[in-house]
C-alpha cells in the first residue's frame, strides 16, 4: 500500500450565516496517496472547494470545522496559524480559480515568488531570486530574468496562473491542492497549463488534489475521484472504473450531462433571416500625454455572416476576439460600419427609433444570468417588459398571463413569476432570461455565452430547452460561445473568430472533422483533450 | 432530465415564499440594526422636540427676562422666594418709593407703598415691568394716596436649561435652534441632492466627452478650498438665511455628482440594462425602469450621512458668526455662545452640544445602517 | 511615472488659476469695499485712495496687474493694515499655520492608521467596538466643541496645559490646538483605514499568502499596503478640511495665523489681504494634492498606465 500523506476523516465544514449554521461539508472522509492525482469532483455549492480551504486552515472568518485532518499521520485540523505555517506552503500548497486577483497588485512577481523562499528555506535574498528564476523558467514563462520585475497587472490570465503555480512548486512540496486553476481561463490557456501540471507532476512527484467541476479534466489526470454533492461524499474509487460504472445517480447524471447530441438540419429551402457583410466594430482610445496618439482596436474586421430560418450559426473563439461585439454589432447596439439586413430591411441607416419596432424580431440572451436581470423587478414584470414597449395595449391581466404561459414555455413553474431574481438559481434565472425574449416571439435569438456561467447539468437541460424551442418556432440561433461542446451540440455552422476577423468556417461536421487552420486544431484540441469524443460513445446509451 | 429541477442550487431546493423584494429584505436587515433603529427613534424625538416645542413652551424664544440673566438649569420656579423681596425693593426704589410690607401667600403677593406725597397708581407698571410680578393692582387707598397696597400674583417660571447671557430661555432656544439647523441640513441637501443627481445621471448617461469634461470640471472644484468660498459669499452678500444654504448645497453636490455618476456608469454596463436596450426599451423607459430604482439606494444613503454634515457646516458658520442673526439662532450660534462662556456658565454650550451631537449621531446610525442593509456585502 | 508626474502637474495650473480667478471676482462684485468706514471718508480722499489703490481702473485691467503681480510673489499692499504688504503679513502668519496644520495632518494620519489597523485586526472584538465608538465621536463631534472642552478640562480645571496663544510655540502650546485640529479627521481616517484593512485581508492575494504559511506579520504588511491607497486618495480632503478647520482654531486659541487673518481680512473686505490668504491656502491644497496623486502613483503600479 502506497503511503498516504494526507487522510481526512470525518471532515465538517459549518458556516454561521444571518439566516441560522450551514453545513457546507457534512463528515466526508478522502484519502490522498503520495504522488497520485485525486479530483474532486461536483458542482456549485457541493461543498468540494470547502474541503481543501478547511485543509488548509483558510475558512472564511464564520466557518467552523470539525473533524481530523492528518498530514503523514500529524493532526493538522485546527492548528493556530502559526504551527500551520510548519506545514502550509511547504509540505501543502494550493493555487486558486483567481488568477487575475490571487497575485498582489502592488508587489512584482519576483518579491512575491521569493517571499515564501526566505521564510521557509531560509534563503538569501540573491538566492531566492536565483531560485525564483529556476522557477519561472519551470512552469515556462519566457525571458525569467526580466519577468521577474513585472507586476501582475502586465501579466496574462495564463502566465499569471503558471506564477501561483510556481510559487505553489517553490518549497518542494508532498501535496499541491488546484481548487479549479483553469476555470478562468480560455481552452487552449487551459490546455497548456494543464499540460503544465501533468509534466511538473511527473517530474517533481507530488500529490496532487484536483478541485473541478470538468469531468473532462477529471478523465484525462485523475487516479482516484471523489464525487461530491450537498457536502457528501457521494462516491470515490479509481476514475476509469468510476466513469464506465456509476454506481450512484448523482454520478451517473453528471457524467450524462455532457452536452449530446446534435440539432436536425434546417428544411434547405428555408429563408434568410439576417444576411450581414463586412462588418466592422472599431474602437478608439486616445493616449500619450495630451491624448493625442491615437490607438485603433479592431474588435470586429469584416465579418460576413448569413442565417437562416430554424438554422443555428456557432460563434466559437476565445475571450477577445470579437465574437461577443459581433452579437452587438449585428443588433445595432454598438455603433459599427457594414452591411446588416433583417429579411429585407437595411439596418444600418436606422436610428434607435427606427430600430425600435424591429427589435421585437431580433433578441439577446445573455451569458451572465445574475447581471442581466434587473434586481427590482419581478420576474413576472422583467419577461414581460417588451410587451410594454411593443404591445403597449395589453392589459395588466393580459400580461400577466402572457408572463404565465411564457414561464411555461422554458419549463419554469409560472407560480414563481412573482418572485425576485435573487430568489432563483442561476439556471432558472437563464430560463427567465429566455422567456423574456421568446414572449416577443422574435425570429432571431443572439445566444452570448447562454451556458457558461451554469453548472454542466443546468447547461445540459438549457441546450435542451433552446433546441426545443428552435424546432416548435423555427428561430435562427446565432450562438456565440467559447465552449465547443455546447457549439457542436447545437449548431449547424460554426465560425471561428479570432482577433476580430473569422478564420474559418463551415458546417459542423466539416470542422470538427477536418480543421484547417491551426488555431481551430487548438480549440477543438483543448476541448476535447479528455477524450470526451471517446467516452461520449460509451455514455450514449439510454435516455439520449 | 428535461425538466427544471436539476437545478441544485440551494436557493432551488428550499422554495421562497413569492415576493421578497430586494427593499423588503433591506428593511429587515435595518430593523434587526440596533444602533439605527435607536438613532431613528432618537431623531423622531428631537425633531419632536424642535418643531412642536416651541408651541407648547410658555418662553418665546426671543422674550428677554431681565431678571433672570444667566440662570443655571433647576427643576425649581423662578423666582426663588428668598429673592422676591429683594426684587420688589428694587423696583421700589426705582419708583422712589419707600415699601412698608412686604408679603407672599402662596401664588399672590401683597404689597404696602409708602411716600411722601400721594402715589400716582401708574407706579405699579415698575412692578409689573419684572419678570417676577404680574397683574399689580391697586386694592387699597390710604393716607389720602400716601399709602397704596398693591396686590398681585407671582409670577413663577420655568427654566429647566437655564437662561442664556441675554436672559432667555435656554431650551426654547435650543428648539428654535434645532428648527433652523435641521432645516439647513434638509434645504441644503435638498438642493445639493438636485443638482448632484442631475449633474451626475447626466454625465454618466451621456458618457465618453461629455462625462470627461464635466468630470474634469468637477474634479478642479474639488480641489478648491470651498468652505472659503462660502464664507466670502456670506460675508459679502450678508448673512441671509436662504444664501447659507444656497450656498452650502451648492458646495456639498460634488460629491453626490460624483456617487450617481459613477452608479450610473455602473448600472449602464449592467447586462439588465442592455437588455432593455435590446428589447427596444426607449431612453426614457431605461431611466425609469432600471437607472433610477437601482440609484435610489447609495442616494438615500448619502443623503442621510449628508443631512449631518451639512449641519456642521452650518454651525461651523455660525461659530464664525457668519450664520443667522439674531434673535433668530441655530445649534451653531448656542454653541458657540457657550464656548465664549464656557467658565461661568458650562452648561450653555452642555445643553445645545448634547442635541447637536445626538442628532448627528442619530443621523451617521441611520445612514450606516441604511448602507449595511442596502449593500450587505460587508455582512 | 514621468508622462504621468508631467500631466498631474499640469492640471495642477489651471486649478490654482481658476481659484485666483473666482476668488478675485468674487470678492470684486460684492458690495461694500475696503473704504466704507463708519464715518464716510470725503469724496476727495476715498478718489485719491482709490488711485493709490488702483481701484480706479477697469476691472480687466486691475484683474491682469494683479495676476502678473502674483506670478513674481507680490501681494500687493493690505488695503486696511496700512503701512504692510500681504506679502509681509502671510510671511509672519505662515509658520504658525503650517506647523500647526503640518503636526495635524501628522497626527491624524499616524493616530488614525495606527487605531484603523488595530481595530480590523481585532474585527468585533470589544476592542474594535471601542476604538470605532470613539472614532464615530470624533467624526460627529466638530472641533469647535472639542476645543473649548480641551481648554475647560486641561487649561482651567486641571490646569496643565496654557488655554491659548503660541507662547514661545513649545510642545505645551502646540498640543491642544493640534489635537483639537486633528481629532475629526483621525477618526475619519480611522474609519476608512479600518473598512479598508478589512476587506484587503478578505482579498484573493492575501489567501494566497496565507496559503503559502508566511507568517502574521508579512500579510499584515501586504493587507496594509493595499488598504492603505484609500487613505491616501482621502488625504486630499483631509488636508483641505485641516486648512478650514484651522480657521475654527486659530480663533479660539488665539493663535495668530493664516486663518485669522482670513477671516479679518473678510470683515474688513480687505480684498488682498482675502486674496493672498485664499491664494496661499488654496495654493497649499492643490500642491498637496499633486504630493498625494504622486504618492499614489509610487504605490499602486496600475495607476501610471492610465
Amino acid at each position: 500500500m502506497a503511503d498516504t500523506v494526507l487522510s481526512i476523516r470525518g471532515l465538517s465544514v459549518r458556516f454561521e450565516t444571518e439566516s441560522g449554521a450551514v453545513e457546507a461539508v457534512k463528515g466526508i472522509d478522502l484519502d490522498v496517496d503520495a504522488g497520485e492525482t485525486v479530483a474532486i469532483v461536483g458542482e456549485s455549492g457541493s461543498g468540494k472547494s470547502q474541503t481543501m480551504m478547511a485543509v488548509m486552515g483558510l475558512l472564511a472568518r464564520n466557518g467552523r470545522a470539525d473533524g481530523s485532518v492528518r498530514y503523514r499521520g500529524e493532526e493538522i485540523l485546527g492548528l493556530p496559524a502559526r504551527a500551520l505555517n510548519r506545514y502550509r506552503g511547504r509540505k501543502i500548497t494550493m493555487i486558486f480559480q483567481e488568477p487575475m486577483t490571487s497575485l498582489d497588485p502592488l508587489y512584482r512577481i519576483g518579491e512575491q515568488i521569493a517571499e515564501p523562499l526566505m521564510r521557509h528555506a531560509g534563503l538569501s535574498r540573491t538566492a531566492a531570486r536565483r531560485r525564483a528564476v529556476e522557477l519561472l523558467d519551470l512552469v515556462h514563462i519566457p525571458d525569467p530574468e526580466r519577468r521577474l520585475a513585472a507586476y501582475p497587472h502586465e501579466l496574462s490570465g495564463g502566465q499569471r496562473q503558471r506564477v501561483m503555480i510556481a510559487m505553489a512548486l517553490a518549497n518542494d512540496p508532498d501535496i499541491l491542492i488546484a481548487d479549479e486553476p483553469t476555470t478562468a481561463l480560455d481552452v487552449t490557456v487551459q490546455a497548456r497549463i494543464l499540460e503544465l501540471l501533468s509534466e511538473l507532476k511527473t517530474r517533481l512527484g507530488m500529490a496532487i488534489v484536483f478541485i473541478t467541476h470538468d469531468l473532462g479534466i477529471v478523465r484525462r489526470f485523475a487516479d482516484r475521484t471523489y464525487v461530491m454533492k450537498s457536502g457528501e461524499v457521494v462516491e470515490s474509487g479509481a476514475t476509469g472504473t468510476l466513469f464506465e460504472r456509476p454506481r450512484h445517480d448523482y454520478t451517473r447524471m453528471l457524467i450524462e450531462a455532457e452536452p449530446s447530441g446534435r440539432k436536425s438540419p434546417p428544411p434547405p429551402d428555408s429563408p434568410t433571416v439576417l444576411t450581414a457583410e463586412d462588418v466592422r466594430v472599431v474602437f478608439t482610445r486616445h493616449e500619450g500625454l495630451f491624448g493625442r496618439r491615437r490607438h485603433d482596436l479592431r474588435a470586429v474586421d469584416g465579418v460576413d455572416l448569413t442565417v437562416r430560418r430554424g438554422e443555428t450559426v456557432g460563434v466559437v473563439g476565445e475571450s477577445g476576439s470579437g465574437k461577443s461585439t459581433l452579437g452587438r454589432a449585428l443588433l445595432r447596439l454598438m455603433p459599427a460600419a457594414g452591411l446588416v439586413r433583417y429579411e429585407d430591411r437595411a439596418l444600418m441607416p436606422l436610428d434607435r427609433a427606427a430600430m425600435r419596432p424591429l427589435r421585437r424580431h431580433m433578441q439577446l440572451v445573455f451569458q451572465d444570468p445574475f447581471g442581466s436581470l434587473s434586481p427590482r423587478l419581478t420576474a413576472g414584470e422583467i419577461v414581460t417588459e417588451g410587451l410594454l414597449v411593443h404591445e403597449p395595449g395589453l392589459t395588466r391581466a393580459e400580461r400577466d398571463r402572457r408572463a404565465a404561459s411564457a414561464f411555461e414555455e422554458v419549463w419554469l413553474d409560472p407560480a414563481t413569476r412573482h418572485r425576485f431574481p435573487h430568489e432563483f438559481s442561476g439556471g432558472q434565472r437563464q430560463r427567465i432570461a429566455i422567456a423574456r425574449a421568446m414572449i416577443l416571439k422574435p425570429a432571431l435569438v443572439v445566444l452570448d455565452e447562454p451556458t457558461s456561467a451554469l453548472d454542466r447539468s443546468v447547461q445540459k437541460s438549457i441546450v435542451e430547452l433552446l433546441r426545443h424551442l428552435q424546432e416548435k418556432h423555427g428561430l435562427a440561433y446565432i450562438f456565440i460561445s467559447h465552449d465547443l461542446a455546447v457549439v457542436r451540440a447545437l449548431s449547424d455552422e460554426i465560425m471561428v473568430m479570432k482577433s476580430g476577423k473569422v478564420v474559418e468556417r463551415g458546417p459542423i461536421e466539416a470542422i470538427f472533422d477536418n480543421p484547417r487552420e491551426a488555431y481551430t486544431r487548438e480549440l477543438i484540441a483543448a476541448a476535447f483533450l479528455d477524450g470526451r469524443g471517446v467516452h461520449m460513445e460509451a455514455a450514449a446509451g439510454p435516455g439520449l | 432530465m428535461t425538466d427544471g429541477t436539476l437545478a441544485t442550487d440551494a436557493a432551488a431546493a428550499k422554495p421562497a415564499p413569492a415576493g421578497h423584494s430586494l427593499l423588503a429584505l433591506a428593511m429587515r436587515r435595518l430593523l434587526r440594526n440596533r444602533a439605527a433603529v435607536a438613532g431613528s427613534i432618537v431623531l423622531a424625538l428631537i425633531t419632536l422636540f424642535c418643531v412642536a416645542g416651541p408651541w407648547l413652551s410658555p418662553h418665546p424664544y426671543d422674550r428677554v427676562y431681565r431678571s433672570y440673566v444667566a440662570m443655571p438649569p433647576s427643576l425649581e420656579l423662578y423666582p426663588k422666594e428668598s429673592a422676591l423681596a429683594g426684587a420688589m425693593g428694587e423696583a421700589l426704589e426705582r419708583a422712589r418709593l419707600a415699601m412698608a410690607d412686604f408679603s407672599v401667600d402662596g401664588d399672590s403677593f401683597r404689597v404696602t407703598l409708602r411716600s411722601d406725597r400721594p402715589i400716582d397708581p401708574r407706579n405699579t407698571r415698575y412692578i409689573e415691568r419684572l419678570d417676577e410680578f404680574a397683574d399689580p393692582r391697586v386694592v387699597e387707598t390710604l393716607d389720602e394716596g400716601r399709602t397704596l397696597v398693591v396686590a398681585g400674583r407671582v409670577n413663577r417660571q420655568l427654566f429647566l436649561m437655564g437662561t442664556d447671557r441675554s436672559g432667555r430661555d435656554l431650551m426654547t432656544r435650543i428648539m428654535v435652534g434645532g428648527r433652523i439647523s435641521l432645516l439647513v441640513g434638509l434645504l441644503a441637501t435638498f438642493v445639493s441632492l438636485v443638482i448632484g443627481v442631475a449633474y451626475g445621471a447626466i454625465a454618466g448617461f451621456a458618457g465618453g466627452r461629455v462625462d470627461n469634461l464635466m468630470m474634469r470640471f468637477v474634479d478642479v472644484l474639488y480641489s478648491l478650498p470651498f468652505v472659503f468660498f462660502v464664507i466670502l459669499l456670506v460675508v459679502y452678500f450678508g448673512r441671509d438665511f436662504v444664501l447659507i444654504f444656497v450656498a452650502i448645497g451648492a458646495v456639498e453636490w460634488l460629491d453626490m455628482a460624483r456617487i450617481v455618476r459613477g452608479q450610473t456608469l455602473a448600472l449602464k454596463r449592467r447586462e439588465f440594462v442592455q437588455a432593455a436596450e435590446a428589447l427596444g426599451v426607449g431612453t426614457g423607459g431605461i431611466l425609469r425602469r432600471h437607472i433610477v430604482p437601482n440609484l435610489l439606494g447609495p442616494v438615500v444613503v448619502f443623503v442621510t450621512l449628508m443631512v449631518p454634515k451639512i449641519i456642521l457646516l452650518e454651525s461651523f458658520l455660525s461659530f464664525l458668526g457668519l450664520g443667522v442673526q439674531a434673535p433668530l439662532t441655530s445649534w451653531g450660534v448656542l454653541i458657540s455662545e457657550g464656548a465664549a462662556n464656557i467658565q461661568s456658565a458650562p452648561y450653555l454650550i452642555i445643553f445645545p452640544s448634547i442635541f447637536f451631537v445626538a442628532t448627528l449621531f442619530a443621523l451617521n446610525f441611520i445612514g450606516d445602517g441604511l448602507r449595511d442593509a442596502l449593500d450587505p456585502r460587508d455582512r | 511615472m514621468l508622462t504621468y508626474t508631467l500631466r498631474r502637474l499640469l492640471s495642477a495650473a489651471p486649478t490654482l488659476f481658476v481659484i485666483v480667478t473666482v476668488a478675485f471676482f468674487l470678492v470684486r462684485f460684492a458690495p461694500g469695499g475696503p473704504f466704507d468706514l463708519e464715518q464716510p471718508l470725503a469724496p476727495q480722499v476715498l478718489d485719491n485712495l482709490r488711485r493709490a489703490y488702483s481701484l480706479d481702473q477697469p476691472l480687466h485691467v486691475q484683474y491682469l496687474d494683479y495676476l502678473g503681480k502674483l506670478v513674481r510673489g507680490d501681494f500687493g499692499p493690505s488695503y486696511v493694515a496700512i503701512d504692510f504688504t500681504v506679502g509681509e503679513m502671510l510671511r509672519r502668519a505662515l509658520p504658525y499655520s503650517v506647523t500647526l496644520g503640518l503636526s495635524a495632518l501628522a497626527l491624524a494620519i499616524f493616530g488614525g492608521v495606527a487605531a484603523g489597523v488595530f481595530a480590523a485586526l481585532r474585527q468585533n472584538s470589544a476592542a474594535d467596538y471601542s476604538v470605532m465608538t470613539v472614532a464615530t465621536v470624533g467624526v460627529t463631534v466638530p472641533n469647535f466643541v472639542v476645543a473649548p472642552v480641551l481648554q475647560l478640562v486641561f487649561g482651567l480645571m486641571l490646569g496643565l496645559l496654557p488655554i491659548g496663544g503660541w507662547g514661545d510655540g513649545g510642545l505645551a502650546h502646540r498640543l491642544m490646538p493640534t489635537v483639537a485640529l486633528a481629532l475629526p479627521q483621525m477618526a475619519v481616517i480611522a474609519r476608512l483605514t479600518r473598512s479598508s484593512m478589512i476587506e484587503a485581508l478578505r482579498a484573493d492575494h492575501i489567501r494566497t499568502l496565507r496559503a503559502s504559511g508566511l507568517p502574521g506579520h508579512v500579510i499584515i504588511r501586504h493587507a496594509l499596503k493595499g488598504a492603505l491607497l484609500p487613505v491616501i486618495s482621502y488625504l486630499g480632503p483631509a488636508a483641505a478640511a485641516l486648512v478650514t478647520g484651522s480657521v475654527v482654531i486659530e480663533k479660539i486659541f488665539a493663535i495668530p495665523g493664516i486663518g485669522a487673518y482670513f477671516v479679518e481680512g473678510a470683515l474688513n473686505r480687505d480684498y488682498t489681504l482675502v486674496m493672498g490668504t485664499v491664494v496661499t491656502l488654496a495654493g497649499f491644497v492643490v500642491v498637496f494634492n499633486l504630493l498625494v496623486d504622486l504618492a499614489y502613483a509610487a504605490l499602486d503600479p496600475r495607476v501610471r498606465y492610465d
